[in-house]
């Protein structure tokens, strides 16, 4: 038979997983469902939506998202069915395996930018290489982008904003100077909606 | 005799083009299915009975391993077009070019959603932080060289002033500075970085090893006056990985007073 859980239970382990999630412990910030397993219990999947329920009103969502993504559009801990989700490749992918954070539900204004640490040329830099990495099926040469990159902004600019997006995990360069998508863009970008908005905005 | 090796040197030859084609697919300069496969597949095997030297075998396993990537590259290709992702390159190519950065940045925006983090001190980062700061070596008996140096508050950021930001473009104003100076030759490390206070001095330092570090300048050694000199660069090193040294240039408020005078 299976034991009725009390508000208290749900709100103990609703504020641990808050903790691990918020504040940054690793590298990378968020928790792997592994982690949160151990430290909330097996039942961590509802735990966490229990947590993005609360963070709703706050415009914050909770997000699952697998190292090797597979699917491209970004996941709501809220759509996460309990069983393991089937893979592209027909494999069955645990929860456990993938990483969980908290990230803004809706979108930011232009405005907003600057209190992020954010200037519009660097946005529009990061916009430009995430696309052009997207359509070249995820990795491309750094010339390549850095040839796209020259024909809107200021050369050094090109050269600093890579850097950056390297250092921050939306890009990834391999030995040969090839970029690729890197964690953090399958974490903060909803890469199919920015295709579709891409070739629909302005009428195009 | 020399038929032979006049065969077997067109052979490597020919496996060699393989490689190189194959190596083509995987740094992205050719499609995965502009390869004939099986040709080169035929061709390899048609070669195999002339190995016989371990150079050649190893050209061998080389050429078969380069076919299985484009192969496996030929697999990703189908795999990423069958997915939700897939849009025709040069139709989004087209599109990212014509748009300015302000659409762009718009577009880019509907679809961005970052990712929330907090960066916090810890009991542990805390004992760790005394620890390293513990054993980290004295700089003499008198205690550290720049006790004497009139204190200068940073300047403040105002609201929403990012540091990154302010750092490029003053970085971007002194590699002017430098070239104007410069004229198309070289300055004086020491004569470039001095200002009228050490806290200046020690901005343009910092400020000046990264122009260095980005490629806008070069630092030299001037063989005869064994001088440091800044060399700038018209154009910022395209060519971020070719070896560098690092060079510390300690600025005490001893040698700021010396060269100030």
């Amino acid at each position: 038979m299976r034991a009725r859980r009390g508000k208290a239970y749900y709100a103990r382990k609703v504020k641990k997983a808050a903790h691990m999630l918020f504040f940054r412990r690793h590298y990378k910030p968020g928790a792997r469902g592994s982690e949160l397993k151990k430290a909330v219990g097996p039942d961590y999947l509802r735990v966490l939506k229990v947590l993005d329920g609360l963070l709703r009103p706050l415009d914050l969502q909770v997000r699952q998202v697998f190292e090797t993504p597979e699917a491209s559009a970004i996941t709501s801990v809220s759509e996460v069915p309990e069983a393991p989700e089937e893979g592209a490749s027909g494999t069955r992918r645990s929860p456990d395996e993938a990483r969980y954070y908290v990230a803004l539900r809706g979108t930011l204004e232009p405005t907003e930018l600057k209190y992020c640490g954010w200037r519009i040329d660097d946005i529009a830099a990061l916009a430009i290489s995430v696309a052009t990495l997207v359509a070249r099926g995820g990795k491309a040469p750094r010339a390549d982008v850095e040839e796209f990159l020259r024909k809107k902004l200021p050369d050094w600019r090109v050269r600093a904003g890579l850097e950056r997006f390297i250092r921050m995990g939306y890009l990834g360069e391999d030995e040969e100077g090839l970029l690729y998508l890197d964690w953090r863009s399958f974490a903060e970008v909803d890469l199919k909606a920015l295709l579709d908005i891409l070739l629909k905005y302005g009428g195009g | 005799m020399a038929k032979k090796t006049k065969k077997l040197k067109e052979a490597r030859e020919a496996l060699e083009r393989i490689i190189a084609s194959c190596e083509a697919v995987e740094a992205g300069r050719a499609e995965p299915f502009s390869i004939p496969v099986e040709h080169h597949i035929k061709l390899v095997g048609e070669l195999f009975p002339l190995w016989e030297e371990p150079e050649d075998l190893s050209l061998d396993a080389r050429a078969v391993e380069a076919i299985s990537s484009v192969i496996r590259a030929q697999s990703e290709w189908v795999k990423m077009r069958s997915t939700r992702l897939y849009r025709d390159p040069f139709l989004l190519e087209e599109r990212i070019r014509e748009l300015s950065p302000e659409a762009l940045v718009a577009i880019f925006l509907r679809a961005w959603h970052p990712v929330v983090e907090l960066e916090q001190m810890t009991a542990l980062s805390l004992e760790m932080a005394i620890k390293y700061w513990a054993e980290l070596p004295l700089r003499g008996e008198e205690g550290p060289e720049l006790a004497e140096a009139p204190a200068e508050a940073p300047p403040e950021l105002e609201e929403g002033e990012v540091l990154t930001e302010e750092m490029q473009e003053a970085m971007e104003e002194l590699w002017e500075e430098l070239r104007k100076r410069a004229r198309g030759g070289s300055v004086r490390y020491w004569d470039f970085i001095t200002a009228d206070t050490y806290a200046e001095t020690v901005r343009r330092a910092y400020l000046v090893s990264f122009l260095i570090t980005y490629g806008y300048a070069s630092l030299e050694v001037d063989p005869l006056s064994e001088e440091l000199i800044l060399r700038p660069r018209r154009r910022p090193r395209t060519k971020p990985r070719e070896k560098t040294t690092s060079v510390a240039i300690p600025i005490t408020y001893e040698e700021w007073l010396e060269h100030a005078s």
